[in-house]
């Protein structure tokens, strides 16, 4: 059936994108290599320093920018349906504010001296107290996880954490402003097969989890009572389901930064291509973000080599247009 | 199929209980109309007969079974809803939102298969929406969409159906062949129970009536029992004229013309002044 | 059980191969080089280099002009784009100090990088350990910052003698400049930058140079190294002299009162130290500067 064969043909499409983003990735860099070395970087072992650019550097790189944007627009389409809001996105909910306030404590406080992870532990942990308290004051209130209280509590509590990082930086020397701007602004520098390793623990299993939700969000994005009456057990779908998307949302802010804009476009992007069934749409916004923040990572470190520029930066004035210029031509037709 | 014992239900304490006292029997193979005035608590009712709300005092049993030991595919798989209203996030095609009736049939990594494909043919061809299949939802008349809605009921297949006000948007034939649809299904071993303001339709379509007042029961039974002159009085706060056809036996409901204002005779005063 | 011993022992070979893919063999026991060098860096960080270092990538800009001043510009192999220095703007650059292209850093194959103390860059140490790269904190905050790091940079790139020679020549112009000013009253000077204004207070560099230069530091007491503060407070203060970067705007409220501005270069504590406190020495008392 024709359903079937687009959605097919939309996989190979999407698929075939993302190996193309990542060989882009692999090949290229602020230190350019010719073809000859390129090969030779792949084949040849040890500790060869075009080897180490290529397989310890850059395709950590490319990996982390998949996990992570794939992440980030799955966790937004996610978003976008259990809040039935289309301007939902990962950080709806106060996570980045969260996250950010943690890495500027670190930062002001000088505690990465103690350990390397001191700035992912802090920024998941200020995620996980903005996602308890945007939660538990929805979960205090006789309303049951209801979706405007839920979007209050999240303007608020970012808002709160934003005056605490504003605090914070007034305080702060220099090099610790700026050390804290640049992490806002996002950035996959760091990326090493560790941080990547611990990356796709938290992404993955939790991945499959939401498309395993994808039925019951496809049921939610039409209301609570009628998703109850065609078999969703919708307070532990949304349990499930808020908790998975924040969890996914926090773990990518926490070792790359703020990356905004992922998480609300692509899923909208994919949803114009293939509709709103969240069977098609969580595999497929993945794929789509990870090839999209790979891509902006690529064009981040290359265009300006061998300085770098914020990849949320790029992924805005990138996305935007294009996004842009894709309403349109659906609205048309 | 439905049977519900002395049921009191609230919305909190501070205010008076939404029903007090309602019992209804709802077998397989009716249809049963449940009428009332605005805030009577018909879809409190309803709520509470599909275990969404919590009883103060009372018992629901669906097919036997309390209705809180049911898990809610499980009920799915058996009961249809139509609510009142739903809103639409985002464009979806007919086809996918009448799809949404298989999921109680379907596991989480399942895909459809073609007993779903034929359900969802058949209940979109019963409710006269298949050239609505590829239309977008949110692009269709307040009757179209009610029609797809219950299309979706029907696509999951159940030994029941429950309705609220399914008809409200509909034009005269695509009610008549909703309603028309519903006797048949309640012929066919169906348990339907239909929340409707139609007193004249309720009367000729239901084989049974509860009409509800302020929460508790005002009259339950056949067309006959419930549709008196001074019932229908009393609870609708209006004068309404009921005449039987000697003939077709069909009943006819004729609301009274509007009247002057601030005239009211000494009766209707001292019945409308107990609220 | 054949099968097992057979994939087992083939499993044993590939470990063995991989194993010994992946880097050079450690060198034998009892061949400690006597050209090794222990450096304590401004962290307190020990490192040991084998051998003194071939190829030096320094990230700090007045890191480079002290490695340039000892002599040894040959072992440099690249710089940030903060250098500024013509000697070294043929060598390929790795972006700026903080938050370097590490793939340019890889390339170039440094056996020794010297990189700024501190939090801002958290990421670049962190990767110059996974890779072996040697690397070395400074901090070059303070005048005494300049002699340590001159006497830590000689010792690394095994100049020792230029480095003293280096030190004194510096000690010698701040002693001169000192013995010019001496006996002069000192003048209240706030030392303004940034906007909103921020000054600076004690235990920075600027406040060393006000010292060395003659003046008084108005803002002594401040609690901090720089904090933004009300023009009504430096008024209060009545400060007599204002010393400001080129190019930062001053309050309407302060134009009264004698503005000098200071070359950039001044600003960052280097071997230009004795310069830089004759400069200020000229803005404070010019009559002994003739």
């Amino acid at each position: 059936m024709s359903q079937g064969r687009k959605a097919i043909s939309t996989y190979l499409l999407l698929g075939s994108l993302l190996l193309g983003t990542w060989f882009l990735a692999v090949r290229f860099g602020a230190v350019a290599l010719s073809g000859r070395e390129f090969l030779g970087a792949l084949c040849r072992a040890g500790s060869d320093p075009n080897r180490v650019i290529v397989m310890d550097l850059r395709v950590p790189r490319a990996l982390m920018a998949s996990l992570v944007g794939g992440g980030l627009a799955m966790s937004g389409a996610s978003f976008q349906a259990l809040l039935r809001n289309p301007l939902a996105e990962p950080y709806i909910l106060g996570i980045s504010g969260g996250a950010a306030s943690g890495a500027v404590l670190v930062l002001a406080a000088g505690w990465m001296s103690v350990t390397s992870f001191a700035l992912p532990i802090a920024a998941f942990g200020g995620a996980a107290v903005a996602i308890a308290l945007v939660f538990g004051v929805a979960l205090s209130s006789d309303r049951r996880m209801d979706v405007r209280v839920l979007l209050l509590a999240g303007v608020v509590v970012g808002a709160f954490f934003a005056a605490c990082i504003a605090l914070i930086l007034s305080l702060a020397e220099a090099p610790t402003i700026r050390s804290a701007v640049l992490w806002m602004m996002g950035s996959l520098s760091g990326s090493t097969w560790w941080t990547v390793t611990v990356v796709a623990a938290y992404t993955v299993p939790v991945a499959c989890l939401l498309v395993a939700l994808a039925r019951p969000l496809n049921l939610m994005s039409v209301g609570d009572e009628t998703a109850g009456y065609l078999g969703a057990d919708v307070e532990k779908v949304k349990r499930l389901a808020y908790g998975a998307s924040s969890v996914i949302a926090a773990a990518g802010v926490a070792f790359v930064g703020v990356i905004g804009f992922v998480g609300l476009v692509v899923p909208h992007t994919v949803r114009l291509m293939t509709g709103p069934d969240h069977r098609s749409l969580l595999p497929l916004s993945f794929i789509t973000g990870a090839a999209f923040l790979t891509l902006a990572d690529l064009v981040a470190r290359t265009v300006i080599a061998p300085a770098e520029i914020p990849v949320g930066v790029v992924t805005a004035f990138v996305g935007v247009p294009f996004f842009l210029a894709l309403l349109r031509r659906s609205l048309r037709s | 199929m439905f049977d519900a014992r002395d049921l009191v239900v609230g919305y909190g304490t501070a205010r008076p209980p939404a029903l007090t006292g309602v019992s209804i029997c709802v077998p397989a193979g009716s249809l049963y109309a449940v009428l009332g005035p605005n805030g009577s608590g018909k879809s409190t009712l309803i709520r509470a007969l599909l275990g969404s709300l919590p009883l103060t005092t009372g018992l629901v049993s669906v097919d036997g079974i309390p209705v809180g030991s049911w898990s809610r595919r499980a009920l799915a798989r058996s009961v249809g809803v139509v609510t009142q209203a739903e809103s639409l996030t985002f464009p979806i095609s007919v086809r996918d939102l009448v799809a949404m009736g298989r999921y109680p049939h379907l596991g989480p990594f399942e895909a459809e298969r073609a007993v779903d494909r034929e359900a969802i043919q058949q209940a979109l061809t019963l409710c006269d929406a298949l050239h609505l299949t590829d239309r977008d939802a949110s692009s269709l008349s307040g009757g179209e969409i009610q029609r797809v809605r219950i299309a979706r009921a029907l696509a999951q297949q159940p030994r029941a159906l429950v309705l609220d006000e399914p008809t409200a948007s509909l034009d005269i034939r695509h009610e008549m062949g909703i309603l028309g649809l519903l006797r048949d299904s309640a012929d066919a071993g169906l348990a339907i129970i239909l929340v409707t303001h139609q007193l004249e339709l309720a009367s000729q379509f239901a084989d049974r009536l509860l009409l509800l007042n302020e929460g508790s029961v005002a009259a339950e039974g056949s067309a006959t029992d419930v549709l008196n002159e001074s019932t229908l009085r009393e609870v609708y706060g209006w004068p309404i004229a009921v005449r039987k056809d000697p003939v077709t036996q069909r009943v006819s409901i004729t609301p009274a013309l509007a009247r002057k204002p601030n005239v009211m005779s000494p009766e209707e005063s001292s019945t409308t002044g107990n609220k | 059980m054949a099968h097992i011993s057979w994939w087992l022992a083939l499993g044993c070979c590939c470990l063995i191969g991989f194993s010994s893919c992946s880097g050079e063999p450690p060198p034998p026991e009892g061949s400690l080089s006597p050209e090794r060098i222990l450096l304590v860096d401004d962290a307190n960080v020990e490192v040991i280099l084998e051998a003194p270092p071939k190829r030096i990538l320094s990230l700090v800009p007045s890191a480079t002009e002290i490695i340039v001043a000892l002599g040894r510009l040959d072992l440099l192999v690249g710089r940030t784009d903060f250098d500024l220095d013509d000697r070294v703007l043929g060598l390929p650059s790795v972006g700026g100090g903080l938050g370097p292209s590490m793939e340019r850093i890889i390339s170039l194959r440094p056996d020794l990088v010297i990189r700024f103390r501190g939090e801002s860059d958290p990421a670049t140490p962190q990767q110059l350990d996974a890779r072996g790269i040697a690397h070395i904190a400074i901090r070059p905050d303070r005048v005494e910052d300049v002699q340590r790091i001159i006497g830590l940079l000689g010792s690394a790139v095994a100049a020792p003698e230029q480095a003293d020679s280096l030190r004194a020549a510096i000690d010698t112009e701040l002693t001169e400049v000192s013995r010019q000013v001496l006996g002069t009253a000192r003048p209240k000077v706030v030392f303004l930058g940034g906007d909103p204004p921020s000054v600076a207070g004690p235990d920075t560099f600027l406040h060393e140079l006000i010292l060395l230069a003659g003046g008084e530091n108005a803002f002594a007491d401040l609690g901090a190294l720089y904090a933004p503060i009300s023009v009504e407070e430096i008024l209060r203060r009545q400060v007599d002299l204002i010393l400001t970067p080129e190019g930062t705007p001053v309050p309407q409220a302060l134009r009264r009162i004698p503005i000098h501005r200071v070359p950039l270069t001044v600003l960052t504590p280097g071997i230009r130290v004795g310069a830089s406190a004759r400069i200020l020495g000229a803005m404070l008392h010019p009559e002994r500067f003739q």
